[in-house]
């Protein structure tokens, strides 16, 4: 199923690949189990692309990085194709409403998805050590220590938002491929999108929740990939944690856990308005902190709120930056 | 000195350690992930592979205050150099962490001598444990090293089944073992064997495997070619490869304060990756773009500290690789630097 | 006890507000007054440092949406200033502490009333934090 998907994104790519275009996609390392984003500048790369159940990271964030760093090749004028999970889709959406994306500039092809698995998660299971992975159905058979062989279900080593499945749906947008069979898509993840989580801010106290916060956020070593991998960061070296022009100082980088909430607080306040839940964030922490409870929190409020899912269209402006005279307030 | 201790006889070691210096060991944390803490009760994990988490941050603190002000309400300013002379003694540093700190020893007493590091390395015993199982990422045999170096040890432990083999390597470590000589075991005349076989066992299932040290003094020939923008691309310059690497020695200097009349000049760690690392107050960045800053860390573990120190930076652990949120691998890297260094010599 | 409090007030348009801004010099001198342009011009992150940093509430004191000088000044602040509650509340931080006045410059009795509420809202939370 999973070898069918990624050969008909080739075929895809290869039927509508022009001269001039770009494609970003995943492709396999040298480690067992983890996928890289992968440039793929001419036709004959296109056979190196990879889609299986460990492409994990989000490549709308390189989408965000044009600015930044000198990506596009020099001889591009055509498109810029993307293969992305729905989940990742969503972001792509909501750079377009931020009009930080041209619209035209870029291609989506959305692929039908069950499930993402987080390698450190089965490495953890591993107690460190994969030598091989093999997907078998549902399960892994993972080789370890001296070529033992372990087979573990792949619903253990999902990501946390592929059990949550409140981000799976796909964006109102007419313009996109789907690779894969979009109705069995959509029947998988309708039951997904309506249950109901609770989030530790409903059920605890401002103190307890304090505590938490603390214990969590004392580990926080300030190494950025939360804010790096976010495809809602987009300041790139603009952002306000590193501006020597600003001439209040938000941050001392004196690692004492209170500095580290007031980073995520600001992060989160900014990011808030445009997060689509994708939870790169927190696949990204090398420290595994749980930041899900924080934006899962900003995503239910823009929702009960302002009636708004960041990322559902690729036109509506996120809700605190667009206000009419006249208009409803909250 | 050679010793055996029983495995059950390591909680009562742990205890009797305690009583005049803190003891840091691997445990287990409640994100299911082994770290180096400061051991209460908590059972110490002296197995698998080595830890995610390095012990640097116990020699190279995140942050730390260098000095601290106070002023009074006369006007009068006093300055105190913070000046910790707490013992520590931390257990089960994997040989590959042990050189790093060997390294970062050697890095902080060269021409400037950094007194704070160096009083803390001081006040430090560090006993190493042998790896018996290297994690997916390991690579230290491709840089020379073995996962059972005794170097930069005081006291070296292996696992010998039912009971650890314990080297004392220097004075410091020699006096520790001298100290609580009723909680070791005399050891048998083979049990110096059970670091070669673990050597065997382990090296074996190593991964990943490339002649790093072949390209001592060759590597800075790929300075100019391709490679970097195909790694930089991918890469988002974010610092998790270096906060996580136990060789990374950079540090930003600040200051802050802690009320109206109370504050630090303190230090925290910072990162080559980061776009203000090399920022200029007059707003040039001498390393602007992100392929610039991927060389610079590539380059510095392997040819800038070989110019300087005639050692690589870089001891294997493959942290880096492990914790990169994209995916890129340093020993994809190294063998692409080794195709550029060796098309050049043809 | 009262006097050791540390409340930060944002009002927006001072020079017309001279009048509530002595009233509140004089009623509450624990009160630091930091005069802005505009409510919309107020930079919510500042909120967050300050009542991180160990402040005891915040409140900005801006022209009813619609009202305002700026047009959309602080009908986008109102949005801004919902977020900021939130994420206080997200980090564990008592929500009430962050507080916005909307009145018109002129207002004098309106401001203070709604000022006392406020105090007494504090006043609340930490008893709450005291009795916990």
């Amino acid at each position: 199923m999973k070898k069918q998907i990624e050969k008909n994104i080739k075929s895809l790519l290869h039927s509508i690949w022009k001269s001039g275009d770009m494609a970003i996609s995943w492709t396999k390392t040298s480690i067992p189990g983890k996928r890289t984003p992968f440039f793929i500048k001419n036709k004959n790369q296109i056979d190196q692309l990879v889609f299986d159940t460990f492409c994990a990271v989000s490549l709308a964030t390189y989408l965000t990085e044009f600015n930044r760093k000198e990506i596009l090749p020099e001889d591009f004028k055509g498109k810029l194709h993307i293969t992305c999970k729905p989940c990742d889709a969503r972001s792509v959406m909501q750079l377009f409403s931020d009009m930080q994306v041209s619209e035209e500039l870029v291609n989506l092809i959305v692929i039908q998805c069950d499930g993402i698995a987080d390698e450190s998660k089965l490495t953890k299971i591993m107690s460190g050590y994969v030598s091989n992975i093999e997907e078998e159905n549902d399960r892994f058979i993972c080789k370890g220590i001296g070529g033992t062989e372990k087979s573990v279900p792949i619903r253990d080593c999902w990501l946390d938002k592929c059990s949550d499945g409140k981000n799976c749906d796909l964006p109102y947008y007419y313009g996109y491929y789907f690779v894969g069979n979009e109705t069995e898509y959509r029947k998988r993840i309708s039951n997904l999108l309506h249950t109901k989580t609770d989030l530790v801010q409903d059920t605890m106290s401002p103190k307890e929740l304090k505590k938490l916060v603390n214990k969590e956020l004392s580990s926080c070593i300030r190494c950025n990939a939360c804010r790096n991998v976010c495809p809602a960061c987009f300041c790139s070296d603009r952002c306000v944690f590193e501006q020597p022009k600003v001439n209040v100082k938000y941050l001392d980088s004196e690692d004492a856990s209170k500095n580290n909430i007031l980073y995520h607080m600001i992060r989160f306040n900014h990011v808030a308005p445009n997060c689509t839940g994708c939870g790169e964030c927190e696949r990204a922490c090398p420290m595994s902190i749980p930041l899900s409870m924080f934006y899962k929190y900003f995503n239910r409020l823009m929702w009960e709120e302002f009636e708004y899912k960041p990322g559902k269209t690729n036109s509506e402006r996120q809700k605190l930056l667009s206000y009419h005279l006249g208009e409803d307030l909250v | 000195m050679r010793k055996r201790l029983q495995k059950q006889k390591l909680s009562s070691l742990i205890k009797k350690l305690k009583e005049d210096a803190t003891v840091i060991a691997p445990v287990m944390t409640d994100k299911n992930e082994v770290d180096f803490l400061p051991v209460n009760s908590e059972e110490v994990i002296l197995s698998g592979a080595r830890s995610l988490y390095s012990p640097k941050k116990y020699i190279f603190k995140q942050s730390e205050s260098m000095y601290d002000y106070t002023i009074q309400d006369s006007g009068k300013v006093t300055v105190k150099e913070s000046c910790e002379n707490e013992k520590q003694i931390i257990m089960g540093i994997r040989p590959c962490d042990l050189h790093a700190i060997e390294y970062m020893k050697e890095f902080y007493s060269g021409k400037y001598k950094d007194s704070y590091i160096l009083r803390r390395l001081e006040n430090s015993v560090l006993i190493g444990l042998a790896c018996t199982e290297p994690s997916t990422n390991c690579f230290c045999t491709s840089l020379g090293n073995s996962p059972v170096d005794t170097d930069g040890s005081d006291i070296m432990m292996a696992d010998a089944g039912s009971f650890y083999f314990v080297k004392g390597i220097t004075e410091k470590g020699k006096k520790l073992i001298e100290n609580n000589k009723d909680i070791f075991e005399d050891s048998q005349e083979d049990d110096e064997r059970v670091l070669s076989d673990i050597k065997e066992s382990c090296e074996k299932a190593i991964l990943e495997k490339i002649d790093v040290t072949a390209l001592k003094n060759k590597v800075g020939s790929a300075y100019n070619s391709d490679i970097w923008k195909k790694y930089s691309d991918i890469c988002v310059n974010c610092g998790a490869c270096t906060f996580n690497c136990p060789t990374c020695t950079c540090f930003d200097v600040a200051d802050t304060s802690r009320s109206k009349n109370e504050g630090c000049h303190y230090r925290t760690w910072d990162t080559c990756q980061n776009f203000a690392f090399t920022l200029h107050a007059s707003g040039h960045n001498p390393r602007s773009t992100s392929e610039e800053r991927l060389r610079q860390r590539v380059m510095h573990k392997y040819q800038y500290t070989v110019d300087q120190m005639d050692q690589f930076s870089c001891t294997g652990c493959g942290r880096c690789t492990q914790v990169c949120p994209v995916g890129i691998s340093m020993i994809a890297i190294l063998k692409d630097i080794k195709e550029v260094v060796d098309n050049g010599e043809e | 006890m009262a006097s050791k409090k540390l409340i930060y007030l944002f009002p927006c348009l001072a020079e017309k507000r001279k009048k509530v801004l002595q009233k509140i010099e004089q009623e509450y001198p624990e009160i630091k007054i930091v005069p802005i342009i505009c409510a919309g011009r107020f930079n919510t992150d500042i909120a967050l440092k300050l009542i991180n940093d160990g402040a005891d509430g915040i409140v900005v004191l801006g022209c009813e949406p619609g009202d305002c000088h700026y047009r959309e000044g602080s009908a986008i602040s109102e949005r801004r200033f919902l977020l900021v509650k939130h994420t206080l509340k997200a980090f564990g931080f008592e929500e009430e502490r962050f507080q916005a006045l909307w009145h018109k410059p002129s207002e004098v009795k309106g401001v203070m009333n709604e000022l006392n509420l406020f105090m007494e809202k504090l006043a609340s939370i930490e008893q709450k934090g005291v009795e916990e």
